[in-house]
């Protein structure tokens, strides 16, 4: 069952960073998807067998590009 | 903006937090730090509504493999199933196009259809009711006098 939103708004912030996430290079975008999946980061690490530093800094990246696409959507400024 | 340094000090407890992912159980403790800690108060400033954005994503479903086969013989049947009821109705019309109708019989009215009267002549009117006379030119007409 696919989620409901609330809003117009609301419903195009998420596509825009589900697009965002699709277009994420695969190293940054596995993390986040495993993020979405509701995976902790030492989960994560375990997963991919990687470092928890080296999780951290590719959540932050792609958590990065996603505030990016958002600022573009909402015409240039960075309203976080 | 986060330097590398600001990410790399943060406890990961903290990104588990922002993104929603951190167990119920260990969320009061992290609550009770992150009073005291600037380093994750600033990665939960920083990710929190990209966290709760990336909680409403539609979940990713891989489709199964033999998604596209399933896919096109449905549509061939649809197109097959289509044609067949294009192929009845046009035999249907067909026959209803070629039947014979006998033309009804005419029943004879009991009156004429059309009553025609004859338009009535004109007369030509006479020779009193269109003549009109000028007055006399250079002659006036008496003017009535009233004296008091």
């Amino acid at each position: 069952m696919p989620p409901q939103y609330d809003s117009v708004d609301q419903a195009l912030t998420v596509l825009t960073v589900d697009q965002a996430l699709d277009k994420l290079p695969s190293i940054y975008g596995e993390v986040m998807r495993l993020v979405r999946d509701g995976f902790t980061h030492s989960e994560i690490a375990g997963r991919l067998g990687i470092p928890i530093g080296t999780v951290k800094s590719r959540m932050a990246k792609a958590a990065g590009t996603f505030r990016a696409e958002l600022a573009s959507l909402r015409g240039g400024d960075d309203a976080f | 903006m986060l330097s590398e340094q600001d990410i790399e000090l943060a406890h990961p407890e903290a990104f588990d937090f922002a993104f929603g992912n951190l167990p119920a159980a260990k969320r009061a403790d992290f609550n009770r730090h992150l009073v005291s800690c600037r380093y994750c108060q600033r990665i939960v400033d920083e990710y929190s509504e990209i966290g709760r954005i990336i909680k409403n994503l539609p979940p990713h479903v891989e489709p199964s493999a033999d998604l596209e086969d399933r896919t096109v013989a449905a549509m061939v049947a649809a197109l097959a199933e289509q044609r067949a009821g294009t192929d009845r109705r046009v035999d249907a019309e067909d026959q209803a196009a070629t039947r014979v109708y006998p033309a009804p019989e005419r029943q004879p009215s009991a009156e004429p259809e059309t009553l025609v009267r004859p338009i009535p002549r004109l007369r030509p009117p006479a020779e009193d009711e269109t003549r009109t006379r000028p007055p006399p030119v250079g002659h006036l007409a008496p003017m009535p006098l009233s004296i008091s």
